[in-house]
């Protein structure tokens, strides 16, 4: 219905379709990592370590002699998968709280976010630590850990539209005709609350993935020898010195992607913008 | 079979300190439309939707075709739901943006489960567009594509799906232009006749009032305080209150208005959260007199098809 | 009130006023070559509805248009000044002092954090030097001269203890501040419920008749304009289709479009019962879109009349049909004078 049209809103910008070109692009990299990658991620050569960028190894090699841009790619597939499945839990469970919070009112609601400040009290590095240390590092639990760290986000989000929603005419409407709670919710609540949950899931998918490279830093994400960006630029970071390149590029993978995500999510908030959109689009009336 | 489809009983409802309909007796009888009139803040909406349980009394009964709705479970509600309907003022906020209109005037007929099947159901919508004067192709169309009056013609289409007996109209005219408000009340009348519907037409406007009702009830702070026969009312106001709110209508006819001796009340209308003692229109009325401070009046005969809740037809309290 | 205007010169006189606005779609003809007078002590109505154009007109007089968007050509003199193409310094000497305004919401119009005061203060700081004393004073007679009782303390209470009508007297207060020569009230009593329009309506003409201004009164209702105005424009897609004496316009409307408005309105006082009433009249279709105005009369698509071929290819020029009462009724219709049905 209205996604071709916001496509099309969203193409007039160029920094968005640059943003998208990059993201897509990092998508199919993340798809066809091992075709794409010039050596093995995962093998070593000892005669060739810390090789600086040449022909043979554009991105140098580390200090086991891998290669440092198949690396990258390969942890192109690891930082996204983290992402989605961190970002998917805590849109789903955010969205659901916010739902019930927000429609329902009362007590529900000041239980859900009472909860729910609590979690967002802490600060986002240290609560997914100590959930990472009740579960156990890995990368599984690392997605566990920051999709429970940003559900408070989307459940505020959802629960702050869901809130003047609620008050439409059209959902009065609606129940004035007999429409029940489900049906209301689902036909009418949810799809007008989507735009700030599109904006806010492109705007988590970048800190989600600074967040693994963060908890992989530490030590606490991604094991080794698995390839995430922020394992090799932890691991990077005592060759400084003599291997630059070995921090340098997975950090700017890290960099690009991150800003990507939040170009596109600014994109997305001024296209899903009624107001904006009006003013962009010029509306016509049916004769 | 009873003449009154909506009763009314002591009707209260209160928003915490706000007294926004207090104390109402009012019937709404087969095939009429009942005017309701008043201005902002008189608790006219509020009963209209009192009336189709959208808001809880807070004391106080409405009856439906001789059943009581008061304390109606879910199912009764639901079987309420699709004998009554409402159509709103605001043509932009009632409709949801994101469904197409065929889907919203589809909606009750999903919801009470009528014309079943895909076919069905569109030919259902089709009928009801080309009823209320749109052109069915149209309906996979969004609202934000209506201008104002196409879109109050889908609230009334939405409205009219189920096939109520009993539609209240909030302030179905208010938010459009003057040549778009004649079109849509030729229509709402012209449906009440062809359809048989029970109207209770709620607006601020008593002129437009005049043209569709034939009975009109006047409201001020929560009370009603006259009702009867339109041209009654209009030509011969019981009430104090309801004679200024004639004066001040105005009228095309610049001879009339020049000659018009016009009742100026004085002051703002008192807040509901604490109406006046006695007569609550007493702070404005030019006709105030001793008993109104101490004594609250009913409503009481003033014509043949008319009363009104004032002192000066014999002192009363309520 | 519905004497003829003086036959003094005109406070403020317009002509050919055009106001296009740029859009994605190409330029929006708002008013096409708009013209009136506004004499002392006389009340001008401009009549139409949403989209006629009637408030970007005021709205262009006093250079309150956004620069980036609207092109306003034509002329517009004010006090031997000419007001379009001036630099908003100079303008904003006229604003207030000259031409007063009010609006139609008067709680947007207001700002909600200052008190009444402080926003009739800043009118009056505005065109000349005054001390805080003197504000409070002025300010006070001002609040008492439109009708707020205990002016005093209503001086320190904020835009939301008040009501609707107050407000709106606040606004009139705040348009009173310059001593203006024209007052311009642009849909003033829309927002207010009857009875509060009848007091608005009994204060502004109150306050004419006391500094003598001249007055448009811009709205869309019919009814209010017969009890108030003196000469009567009505206007439809950004041009002016009838004009003439409140009398003439009101008893013989000679344009369909006029007829048409006319006839939408119920009338209260009618004597039949609903059911015994006829139906309102109605005009089909919409107001032309600005973007794409129709050729020929901006009307034709929707008239009832249609007598003459020139109706699609020419617009019909205003032109005088009467002047019973020294004051030239025209209409731009090519119908006029044919029999009315």
């Amino acid at each position: 219905m209205r996604g071709r049209e916001t496509l099309a809103l969203l193409f007039r910008s160029p920094t968005a379709i640059v943003a998208g070109a990059v993201l897509v692009a990092l998508v199919v990299t993340a798809v066809l990592g091992d075709s794409l990658a010039p050596h093995d991620p995962t093998a070593t050569d000892v005669s060739n370590r810390l090789q600086s960028p040449s022909t043979a190894h554009w991105f140098g090699t580390d200090e086991l002699g891998r290669d440092v841009l198949s690396r990258v790619i390969e942890g192109a597939a690891v930082s996204l998968k983290v992402g989605a499945v961190a970002v998917g839990i805590s849109l789903v469970a955010g969205v659901l709280i916010g739902l019930v919070a927000g429609y329902y009112g009362t007590w529900v609601d000041d239980v859900l976010m009472r909860l729910s400040d609590v979690l967002f009290a802490f600060p986002a590095m240290l609560m997914a630590i100590a959930v990472l240390a009740i579960l156990g590092p890995g990368s599984t639990n690392a997605m566990i850990a920051i999709g429970i760290v940003y559900t408070p986000i989307f459940a505020r989000i959802t629960r702050a539209s869901v809130l003047s929603v609620r008050e439409e005419v059209y959902v009065r409407a609606a129940r004035s005709a007999g429409a029940g709670d489900l049906r209301i919710v689902g036909r009418h609540v949810l799809p007008n609350v989507t735009a700030p949950i599109i904006v806010q899931t492109s705007i988590s998918l970048a800190f989600a993935i600074l967040s693994e490279a963060a908890l992989s830093f530490v030590g606490l994400g991604t094991q080794p020898p698995d390839p995430s960006w922020g394992r090799m630029l932890s691991e990077g970071r005592g060759f400084i010195e003599q291997a630059w390149w070995m921090a340098v590029f997975p950090g700017l993978a890290i960099f690009v992607t991150v800003l990507a995500f939040n170009v596109l999510g600014d994109a997305l908030r001024d296209v899903l913008d009624p107001r904006q959109r009006s003013a962009m689009a010029g509306t016509g009336v049916t004769p | 079979m009873s003449d009154v489809l909506v009763r009314a009983s002591g009707l209260r409802v209160h928003f915490g300190d706000v007294r926004a309909v207090d104390g109402v007796d009012l019937e709404v009888r087969r095939g009429e439309t009942l005017g309701l009139v008043g201005e902002s803040g008189c608790g006219k909406s509020t009963l209209g939707n009192a009336l189709l349980r959208l808001v809880e009394p807070t004391v106080g009964t409405v009856e439906y075709d001789g059943a009581d709705v008061t304390a109606a479970g879910r199912r009764e509600l639901r079987a309420l739901r699709r004998r009554t309907a409402m159509i709103f003022q605001d043509p932009y906020a009632s409709l949801d943006p994101r469904r197409t209109v065929a889907e919203s005037i589809g909606e009750p007929l999903a919801i009470h489960r009528l014309h079943r099947g895909r076919d069905a159901r569109r030919a259902r919508v089709g009928e009801l567009m080309e009823l209320v004067g749109l052109d069915p192709r149209n309906g996979n169309r969004y609202p934000h594509e209506f201008s104002g009056g196409q879109r109050q013609r889908v609230g009334i289409a939405r409205a009219l799906a189920g096939e109520p007996d009993f539609v209240v109209c909030d302030e179905p005219i208010a938010s459009l232009d003057v040549s778009v408000q004649a079109q849509v009340v030729n229509l709402l009348v012209r449906l009440q006749r062809e359809l048989g519907l029970t109207y209770l037409f709620v607006s601020h406007d008593l002129a437009a009032v005049r043209q569709v009702a034939d009975r009109v009830a006047v409201m001020y702070l929560g009370r009603v305080v006259e009702i009867g026969d339109g041209a009654a009312v209009a030509a011969a106001p019981g009430h104090p209150y309801t004679e200024a709110l004639v004066s001040a209508v105005p009228v095309p006819v610049p001879a009339r208005e020049r000659d018009r001796q016009r009742i100026v009340l004085r002051g703002d209308v008192p807040s509901p959260a604490a109406p006046p003692s006695g007569c609550r229109f007493r702070t404005r009325c030019p006709k105030v007199f001793e008993p109104c401070a101490d004594h609250d009046p009913v409503l009481q005969p003033t014509g043949p098809e008319q009363q009104a809740a004032c002192h000066l037809h014999g002192v009363t309290d309520h | 009130m519905s004497s003829p205007p003086t036959d003094g010169a005109p406070l403020l006189s317009v002509r050919d006023l055009q106001v296009s606005f740029r859009t994605r779609r190409g330029p929006a003809r708002v008013v096409n070559g708009l013209s009136f007078d506004v004499h002392a002590g006389c009340t001008l109505a401009v009549v139409g509805e949403s989209g006629s154009g009637k408030s970007v007109s005021s709205l262009a007089l006093l250079g309150l248009l956004p620069d980036a968007v609207a092109e306003v050509r034509g002329s517009a003199v004010f006090g031997g000044d000419e007001l379009i193409g001036r630099t908003e310094e100079q303008l904003r000497r006229v604003r207030g002092a000259g031409i007063g305004m009010v609006f139609q919401d008067p709680m947007t119009s207001l700002n909600p954090v200052l008190t009444v005061e402080r926003q009739i203060g800043e009118a009056l700081r505005a065109h000349e030097k005054v001390s805080d004393e003197g504000v409070r004073s002025r300010a006070a007679e001002l609040l008492t001269e439109v009708g707020i009782p205990d002016a005093a303390s209503r001086l320190r209470a904020f835009p939301h203890q008040l009501s609707g009508g107050m407000r709106q007297r606040v606004m009139i207060a705040i348009a009173l501040a310059g001593n203006p020569r024209v007052l311009i009230a642009d849909e003033a009593t829309t927002a207010l419920d009857v009875t509060v329009q009848a007091q608005i309506i009994e204060l502004v003409a109150r306050l004419q008749e006391e500094h003598g201004m001249g007055v448009v009164w811009i709205t869309h209702d019919l009814g209010v304009v017969a009890g108030i105005a003196d000469h009567v424009l009505v206007m439809y897609a950004g041009r002016c289709v009838e004009e003439g004496a409140v009398d003439d316009l009101f008893d013989r409307p000679e344009h369909p479009y006029t007829r048409g408005l006319l006839g939408a309105l119920p009338v209260v006082d009618d004597p039949r019962p609903a059911r015994e009433r006829d139906d309102l009249v109605t005009m089909p279709g919409l107001p032309p879109d600005p973007v794409d105005l129709p050729a020929g009369c901006a009307f034709h698509p929707r008239c009832p009349v249609r007598a003459d071929a020139r109706c699609a290819t020419e617009v019909p020029p205003l032109a005088a049909v009467s002047a019973d009462h020294g004051e030239a009724h025209r209409v731009a219709t090519f119908y006029a004078g044919g029999d009315r049905a």
